[in-house]
């Protein structure tokens, strides 16, 4: 039968809200809480966290701005308007290759994890495999699909996070939020690019502009999805230091994952931590699939007659042995945090250039009208 | 050898061909003028259509006008009582002088039949008596009437077999498309009502209708059902179900992307919001489209009760189809992958059900499952009679004997039990059926990978169905993206008032994209 496309491949404002969260939400949620209650006392790390968030904000303001000053255009081709097409195609490789390294970093954290929780029997390949099978089988359908599903999982990680919120509420201790502001400024700059790091990810808004309906509107959306972010941050690591205290979020492993662990009123299951992964391998999931389809994306914006079958196929094997290439729980950290100042020094390489050479193109077209 | 063989029935191929080509020709034969004379025509007719025992012919003399004249009906599919009293006795007991053209005549003030057309070409006739109609031959005209005598024995309209309501219409359709099409058309008076006929099948000429509201369909869905109609090849329908698979989308989803009904209430229920419906000559059954994934899960009934009582149900509908999907995987990937899940005692009363069973827990399951899945297979084969013999088989079988024999634990047969019960909450029953291939293919995930195997069998499902597409519009159109006025007629079912705003998207969704 032959297909029939009434609803174009464009994306709405909407879309751009829920791709921010999607992508920026992965792995990290596990891990934050601890390695800002290593630098920082009390529950102070809100306030990094907060310039965290405004700093993704501001990157995903100027993002939109610059790609909407070109409705309609790929990466690709406004950078090789801008900056010439040698610079466009390089830093478009290096965001794919940056792309296909945060798919296999995080399919090989999913993996470790769960060999770590879930069982501890079958082996980290098998998973991984798995895994990125089906992220694959996301991939090669529709771009819009991807979407669709990401707001189901938005929708269900903001209900799971609610509802672990609300029964962890009973164990909260807000005694443990004071003193309040007793950090020094030494530690918060030394714990600020962490913070900045667990909201990286923004990058692909350069790529998946190109695709929305109403440019404009759309740089509005991304800064609410930056928020949103922002909000669900603070929310859960104040819940993590009230319920579990500074000390203990700083000795632990996976706080969230001891935060959904003190929550036992749940008659059914004994182990609710458990569910809660669940929901979170939903998000990782999003996150992966999301950067496998940039890195697709991107390759068929530099070669526009390239099959997107073929490409996501071929990138298959090569993410999957990137992602066997970490064998402990140190070195895919390693890995994560390589890869979040790769991804915000690209960014903001290639920001500056951009804006830099509006400033300077636009000038001179204000000089010539005048 | 085998070339010879394969030649043989080359050989055979060529001939039955030769065979289709002779019974063709001898239609071709068939001149389409007519002769004047009306024992001509006749004979021609009778030689065309075989002389078959049904085919009734008959010569009559006009009673003063004394002209001679003939008819051919096929017996069974005309109505007797119709040709006997309006054409044969009015004809017979005519006492009008003719003047003018005698056919015109005849025609005007004569055959006390409604429907009656003048016609002259052979082939078109022979169609027609095929059809049930009567054919009147005039001596010394080369013309003849087409009466309107379609009929004979109908089932009465009765209560819908698959699908009892408690508090609606009785009304289900028949056999009979003109019935089936008059059931529709008494719940919408609406001149924008629409009735396009297909014909299906070269030799078979089944009549095939696509029936929806000029004004509230979208006309892109519209022109693509029309595409698609005319793309049909089938000889011969034997349901509706045929028409739907040769039309849909995806024939690999388990989904179901057109639904049947054989309810008038549901058909135009559906059609005034913007769907379309397909009537096949011949099956009680429509087919409608498109769909999205919340009407599987839609009765009409719902319409018929309170709103939270509707809500209710449809909330109880979700949460069976999530039992009849996940439950078995739930259980295997907790026994053999996570126990520490479960809550100690219950651990322990299912370590204590499973001491000494000689198989692992997906060998028990998959062995219950299989034999529910048979005992379903036979209830449906066997004559009604022996039915019962089934059930009490199958209680005791699976019930008792499988427990006290060690083969399996009680809590795998309520585990089967639970599971299938919930698959029948589902309104449809392609639904429910699709679901369970579905459910073994998440039962050996979680055998493999456990609940992480679970979670991304549920990932394939949602990928399949944000991909998945009816007629073009998205499968998962109203629950993903939802948007506020698409909620009320979702999983709950709002208030009767605010109801009415649901199906914007099937007229407007172009719009609403530009």
């Amino acid at each position: 039968m032959r297909t029939v496309r009434y609803a174009d491949d464009k994306i709405s404002n909407f879309t751009i809200l829920v791709i921010v969260p999607s992508i920026v939400i992965a792995v990290g949620i596990l891990t934050y809480p601890r390695t800002l209650a290593e630098q920082t006392e009390g529950a102070d790390g809100w306030v990094t966290l907060l310039i965290g968030g405004a700093v993704c904000a501001l990157t995903a303001f100027l993002i939109t701005k610059i790609a909407s000053l070109f409705p309609g255009q790929s990466f690709y081709t406004y950078t090789s308007a801008m900056l010439t097409k040698p610079v466009a195609f390089l830093s478009s490789i290096l965001f794919f290759l940056l792309a296909v390294t945060i798919v296999s970093y995080e399919t090989a954290f999913i993996a470790n994890i769960s060999h770590h929780y879930l069982f501890e029997k079958t082996p980290t390949e098998a998973i991984n495999l798995a895994f990125l099978l089906v992220v694959l089988y996301a991939v090669v359908g529709e771009r819009v699909a991807i979407f669709r599903m990401g707001f189901g999982i938005m929708i269900l990680t903001a209900v799971a996070t609610v509802i672990l919120v609300v029964t962890a509420l009973p164990a909260a201790d807000w005694n443990r939020m004071l003193p309040v502001l007793t950090t020094d400024v030494k530690s918060y700059l030394g714990e600020l690019p962490d913070s900045i790091l667990s909201y990286s990810g923004v990058f692909i808004l350069f790529f998946y502009m190109k695709l929305t309906r109403t440019p404009e509107k759309s740089v509005k959306s991304a800064v609410i999805g930056a928020a949103g972010v922002t909000v669900f941050y603070i929310t859960v690591y104040l819940m993590c230091i009230a319920v579990l205290g500074n000390v203990s979020t700083a000795n632990t492993v996976y706080p969230l994952v001891e935060l959904a662990n003190t929550v036992r009123t749940v008659g059914f299951l004994d182990r609710i931590e458990s569910l809660y992964f669940i929901i979170w391998i939903t998000t990782v999931f999003m996150t992966t699939a999301l950067a496998f389809d940039i890195s697709v994306l991107i390759i068929t914006d530099i070669f526009p007659k390239a099959n997107k079958t073929f490409v996501a196929f071929s990138l298959l094997p090569v993410m999957y042995l990137i992602s066997l290439l970490p064998t402990d729980h140190f070195q895919i950290a390693k890995l994560g945090t390589i890869i979040g100042y790769t991804a915000k020094g690209l960014t903001i390489a290639v920001l500056a250039g951009l804006w830099l050479m509006y400033g300077i193109k636009g000038r001179k077209r204000k000089g010539e009208r005048s | 050898m085998r070339q010879s063989i394969f030649t043989k029935l080359k050989q055979q191929e060529g001939k039955e061909t030769e065979k289709q080509l002779g019974t063709n020709s001898v239609e071709a034969k068939v001149k389409s003028a007519l002769s004047d004379k009306v024992s001509d025509n006749l004979n021609t007719l009778k030689k065309a259509i075989g002389d078959p025992e049904d085919l009734n012919l008959r010569y009559i003399t006009i009673g003063k006008f004394q002209k001679k004249c003939g008819i051919a009906y096929l017996s069974g599919i005309t109505d007797t009582n119709m040709i006997n009293q309006e054409i044969i006795q009015t004809l017979q007991q005519n006492l009008q002088e003719v003047d003018g053209s005698p056919l015109e005549n005849i025609k005007l003030e004569m055959i006390a039949v409604s429907s009656v057309t003048e016609l002259d070409d052979m082939k078109k006739i022979i169609d027609f008596v095929l059809d049930g109609q009567t054919v009147f031959f005039l001596e010394e005209e080369e013309q003849a009437l087409i009466i309107g005598t379609a009929g004979g024995d109908k089932r009465a309209i009765e209560n819908p077999q698959s699908e009892n309501l408690i508090q609606g219409p009785r009304e289900g359709f028949v056999e009979s498309l003109e019935v089936n099409l008059a059931l529709v058309r008494r719940n919408i008076r609406d001149p924008s009502l629409r009735f396009k006929t297909y014909e299906v099948g070269t030799r078979s000429k089944q009549k095939l209708v696509l029936c929806y509201v000029e004004d509230v369909i979208n006309p892109k869905i519209l022109e693509e059902v029309i595409y698609r109609l005319e793309s049909i090849e089938l000889e011969y329908i034997t349901d509706v179900s045929q028409i739907e698979q040769w039309i849909e989308d995806s024939s690999l989803s388990p989904f179901p992307q057109m639904l049947s009904t054989e309810r008038p209430d549901k058909v135009a229920f559906e059609v005034l919001h913007g769907r379309f419906a397909i009537f096949v000559d011949g099956t009680p059954f429509t087919a409608l489209g498109p769909v999205v994934l919340s009407d599987i899960n839609k009765s009409m009934e719902d319409y018929n009760q309170r709103w939270i009582t509707a809500s209710l149900l449809r909330i109880l509908r979700v949460i069976a189809s999530l039992i009849a999907l996940f439950l078995p995987g739930i259980y295997i990937a907790m026994v053999l992958f996570h126990p520490g899940m479960l809550p100690t005692t219950l651990v322990f009363s299912i370590a204590a059900s499973r001491e000494g069973m000689p198989f692992s827990a997906i060998a028990e399951i998959l062995l219950m499952a299989a034999t529910f899945e048979m005992l379903q297979e036979a209830a449906i084969r066997l004559p009604r009679i022996i039915g019962q013999t089934i059930g009490i088989v199958g209680g005791i079988v699976i019930g008792e004997a499988a427990v006290s024999a060690g083969i399996a634990s009680p809590i795998i047969v309520i585990i089967t039990a639970l599971t299938a019960i919930a698959s029948f909450c589902s309104p449809y029953y392609s639904v429910a059926i699709s679901f369970r291939a579905v459910r073994f293919g998440i039962m050996l995930v979680s055998a493999f990978l456990g609940l992480f195997g679970l979670i991304l069998a549920f990932l394939v499902l949602v990928i399949h169905v944000t991909n998945l597409k009816s007629f073009g519009v998205p499968y998962s159109f109203t629950v993903l993206p939802t948007v506020k006025h698409e909620l009320m007629d979702n999983i709950i079912r709002g208030p009767i008032t605010k109801v009415e705003e649901q199906y914007i998207f099937l007229q407007n969704q172009l719009k609403k994209s530009k």
